[in-house]
C-alpha cells in the first residue's frame, strides 16, 4: 500500500495478496486518496494490535503448558521409579505388568521375615 | 538428593538389567517424603493454573475450584489410598483441571472467531491435554488392577481365577 508520485500529483494504490502473487490496485488521488490511506492505516493498526494480543496470549498459554509439562514429566519419573522398584515393568512402552519373581530387595525382605 | 535426570538415568539402566541401578532406585523411592516435595508439586501447578485461567484476583473462584479438586481427589482416592495411588490421583486431578481450562479457552476463542492458525494451536493444545488426562487415568487403572490380589476360587474340580478390583470385603451373613 502506498502513494505513487507522478509529477506534482500523488496517487494512492492498495496492494493485495492473492495466494503467491501481489496485485496493486489504484484507489484514488488527492483528498480521497488521503482518506483511503487513513482508513487503511487504521485497519492495519487494528490488525497489528490483534496479532500482538494473540502473540501475548499464546506466549502466556505456552508458558503455563510448559509448567504443566515439566510437572507431568517429573511426576512420571517418580511414578516409573516407584513402579520399577516395586516389581513392575513395562515391555516396549506397553502396559505396566507385575514380575512373576519379585525384585531382589523384596525377596531379601521376605527371606529375612521367614528367618526370624 | 537425586535430580529428575539422575532418576531417569537410573530407570534406563535398571531397565537394561543393571542391578546396582535398581538397588539405588529402590533405596531412593523408599524415602518418598523428600522426593514428593521435589517431584510432586501439584499444588504449585494448580495455583499457577488457577491464576492464569481465572485471573489473580478471583479468590472465591480459586477456592471453589480448589474444593472441587479436593472432592474429586477424595472420590478417586477412596478410603485407604496407597502412596502411589495418591500420586496418580493428583496427576488425574491436575490434568482434569488443565483440560477443563484448555477447553474453556478454546470455546471462548471460537465464540470470538479464530483464524486457521489459532484453531490449529488450540487443537494441538487440547489433544495434548486430553492424551495426558487419559494416560493418567490409564496408569491408575493399571496400578489398581495389578495391586489387587488375585483370588482363586476352587469349586469342585473347576477352578475360577478372579482378579478383584477392590480389596476383598468380609461378607455379611
Amino acid at each position: 500500500m502506498g502513494w505513487e508520485q507522478r509529477g506534482t500529483k500523488g496517487y494512492y494504490y492498495r496492494s493485495v495478496r492473492h495466494g503467491s502473487h501481489v496485485t496493486r490496485t489504484y484507489i484514488a488521488s488527492g483528498t480521497f486518496g488521503m482518506l483511503a490511506a487513513e482508513l487503511d492505516a487504521e485497519k492495519r493498526a487494528e490488525r497489528e494490535a490483534k496479532a500482538e494480543t494473540w502473540r501475548q496470549a499464546r506466549a502466556d498459554m505456552e508458558a503455563l503448558d510448559a509448567q504443566i509439562t515439566d510437572w507431568w514429566d517429573n511426576s512420571s519419573i517418580l511414578v516409573n521409579a516407584w513402579l520399577l522398584a516395586h516389581g513392575y515393568y513395562r515391555h516396549d512402552r506397553g502396559p505396566w505388568r507385575k514380575r512373576a519373581v519379585p525384585p531382589r530387595h523384596t525377596a531379601a525382605h521376605h527371606q529375612g521375615e521367614q528367618g526370624q | 538428593m537425586l535430580s529428575p535426570q539422575d532418576i531417569r538415568q537410573l530407570i534406563t539402566k535398571a531397565n537394561k538389567g543393571n542391578e546396582q541401578a535398581l538397588d539405588t532406585l529402590c533405596a531412593t523411592v523408599e524415602d518418598t517424603a523428600p522426593l514428593w516435595k521435589q517431584f510432586n508439586m501439584p499444588t504449585q501447578a494448580l495455583e499457577s493454573l488457577l491464576k492464569a485461567f481465572f485471573g489473580p484476583d478471583a479468590l472465591l473462584t480459586h477456592e471453589a475450584q480448589r474444593r472441587q479438586c479436593a472432592a474429586l481427589r477424595r472420590e478417586l482416592e477412596g478410603p485407604a489410598p496407597t502412596p502411589i495411588e495418591r500420586l496418580l490421583v493428583s496427576r488425574i486431578v491436575l490434568c482434569w483441571l488443565h483440560l477443563y481450562c484448555v477447553e474453556a479457552i478454546y470455546g471462548h476463542g471460537i465464540e470470538q472467531g479464530l483464524s486457521i492458525t489459532q484453531h490449529d494451536f488450540h487443537q494441538r493444545r487440547l489433544s495434548q491435554a486430553q492424551s495426558r488426562y487419559l494416560a493418567a487415568i490409564r496408569t491408575l487403572s493399571q496400578v489398581r488392577r495389578l495391586q489387587a490380589p488375585a483370588v482363586q476360587v476352587n469349586i469342585a474340580r473347576e477352578q475360577v481365577n478372579v482378579a478383584a478390583i477392590a480389596p476383598a470385603q468380609p461378607q455379611k451373613g
